[in-house]
């Protein structure tokens, strides 16, 4: 699978020319994570617990989550649609290359220098966040933590295929991306942790598979989830992603028929 | 043998109608009337190994359709065709290791990056041996003279460097079949014509067929002995490019400069005047007349010069379109 190898290192490469949109991307995580802590800081009372959380741990969520959030993702989806709409997806059909490993390939190499960067800054979060809320962070957590960051990473980019594939069907998909996006974040504990929402609510959402991308992982950074159950969680996880990957495939073919009947 | 195959291939497209202004834009919410446009009809020839073969018609006439069918782009809605042995809408990956398209709107080209790394990419792609990779891209970057652009971004490329390089990411596995839509679009005439040489000169070498379609009838003219005019979908004269001229019903033309300036009413009146300008004029006339007209033209007027010749391809072209049109 070489092919799909030196796309990622192309993918790579051409990341490396936009290191100004880089250094602003690091910055553009910290604005959410400052509003809301001052939010909370308004919300709490010294002492209190809101929601299961204590402030510490509710900040710890905030920073944890903003930066799984960005770890996780994606933003191929344009490109997708850009080939559609353009009918740039013609260079591809015709070469010896599966698109979807191609994208997938790409995205990770454009994403790789970003994500080590990431990486870095979790790590200094985590050792900070442990020392000041108390968060006791050992191997084990850790190495699943891990594990559910690369499932997180595998379901986000078969959930985004399928939302990438409206491109066949609308030619203005901006703002379905940017709102389903959103959605998608909010629901997945990217902006408060699912309890926020109410018992009620908190059930549907757990029985969704989005909480796999964000609150999952986090969970088990915090030890907030029971690390035993992380075999379970992370099997259900790659259940909804194999139904994911089924229907990316099937829009696919769809919309590569719609494709070649529209003849852009 | 022959390389590319195409009997009765046809296509169409289906699209809305929308009435105009806003109310029609709400009433297309509700209803749209579906309208289907012919863009290829029962278009059949084949080419042979090794051949170049020009792809010629007006905007709309079916061309990029036609070549996008025999590259595996799209299917057809009716007829078939076979290139190398293959359907080409299967898109087998062994069909696709064998042929190239070059659209000449259309990049591979990754911008900012510079053009060896998309060749490098293709390696991998076309799963390349690499010393082999190696030697054809060092025959290309010679022959294109492109040695000096290779480190540098896309983006930073003229029009002209870029198209070459964009030749040379689609050939560097050497297909055995060629298509090229409009690959010298929008060059100036310099870059045109080394982007011709350069077709010309590897398709012989690797003897690679090479379907090529072009608004520039110097591209044509310069690159390929047969020519497929289209119009309407319809596939209006397939043959030797010399041919096309025959339609004209065995034409000349002749053009006289004279020694001291005429009365433009006196060459009017004369048949088959086309043009004045200065002191020179242009006629057209059967072959059969020219003798009898130059023999007049030397005795009655100040002749200086005379030039018999061929009229331009561009009308003998156009009026096959335009025989073409009524039906």
């Amino acid at each position: 699978m070489e092919k799909y190898l030196v796309s990622f290192g192309t993918g790579l490469k051409a990341a490396l020319e936009y290191r100004a949109n880089f250094l602003l991307s690091l910055l553009a995580a910290t604005s959410p994570i400052v509003i809301q802590t001052v939010l909370w800081l308004a919300l709490f009372s010294p002492g209190e617990v809101l929601f299961g959380y204590t402030f510490g741990q509710m900040v710890a969520y905030t920073v944890l989550s903003q930066l799984v959030s960005r770890l996780v993702r994606t933003g191929f989806e344009y490109q997708i649609n850009e080939d559609i709409r353009t009918g740039g997806l013609d260079r591809y059909l015709v070469k010896p290359l599966g698109y979807a490993g191609y994208r997938l390939a790409v995205f990770l190499g454009e994403k790789s220098l970003q994500s080590l960067f990431m990486a870095v800054i979790l790590v200094v979060a985590t050792v900070l966040l442990s020392m000041f809320v108390g968060l006791r962070i050992g191997p084990l957590e850790v190495s699943v933590f891990l594990a559910s960051l690369v499932v997180a990473l595998v379901f986000n980019f078969l959930l985004f295929w399928c939302v990438g594939m409206a491109g066949f069907w609308m030619t203005e998909t901006t703002f379905l991306f940017e709102a389903v996006r959103i959605v998608i974040i909010t629901l997945s504990g990217g902006i408060f942790p699912l309890t926020v929402f109410g018992p009620s609510a908190k059930a549907v959402l757990s029985a969704l598979p989005f909480r796999f991308t964000i609150q999952v992982p986090v969970d088990l950074l915090t030890g907030r989830m029971a690390t035993d159950a992380v075999v379970g969680e992370l099997l259900l996880a790659l259940v909804w992603a194999a139904a994911l990957a089924l229907l990316g495939r099937t829009l696919w073919g769809l919309g590569l028929r719609r494709f070649s009947a529209v003849g852009s | 043998m022959e390389a590319i195959e195409v009997q009765a291939l046809g296509r169409s497209f289906s699209y809305y109608e929308k009435a105009e202004g806003l109310r029609g834009s709400f009433a297309n919410l509700f209803h749209r009337r579906v309208l289907v446009k012919q863009a290829v009809r029962e278009v059949s020839f084949s080419i042979p190994e090794g051949a170049t073969v020009g792809f010629l018609g007006p905007n709309g006439a079916g061309k990029t359709t036609t070549l996008k069918m025999l590259a595996g782009i799209m299917p057809p809605t009716s007829g078939t065709a076979r290139v190398l042995g293959h359907l080409p809408w299967q898109r087998r990956k062994d069909f696709r290791r064998q042929m190239a398209i070059v659209m000449g709107q259309r990049s591979q080209l990754w911008p900012d990056l510079p053009a060896r790394e998309t060749f490098s990419l293709n390696r991998a792609i076309y799963e390349l041996d690499k010393h082999e990779y190696r030697l054809t891209l060092d025959e290309l970057v010679e022959t294109f003279g492109l040695a000096k652009l290779l480190p540098v971004q896309v983006r930073r490329l003229s029009l002209g460097e870029r198209m070459k390089m964009e030749l040379v990411a689609s050939l560097l596995h050497k297909p055995k079949v060629l298509f090229l839509d409009e690959p010298t679009i929008g060059l100036d005439l310099l870059s045109q014509r080394a982007i011709r040489d350069l077709v010309r000169t590897l398709a012989a070498r690797w003897g690679t067929t090479v379907m090529l379609t072009s608004h520039y009838l110097s591209d044509i003219e310069d690159l390929c002995e047969r020519v497929i005019l289209i119009n309407h979908g319809r596939i209006v004269y397939d043959g030797e490019l010399t041919g096309v001229n025959a339609t004209l019903g065995d034409r000349k033309t002749v053009h006289l400069d004279f020694s001291q300036p005429m009365e433009l009413r006196e060459l009017q009146n004369e048949p088959g005047f086309r043009a004045a300008e200065g002191l020179g004029a242009d006629f057209e006339l059967a072959r059969s007349q020219v003798r009898d007209f130059c023999q007049k033209a030397l005795a009655a007027w100040p002749v200086g010069d005379l030039t018999i010749g061929e009229p331009p391809l561009e009308e003998g072209i156009a009026r096959i379109y335009q025989a073409n049109e009524g039906e």
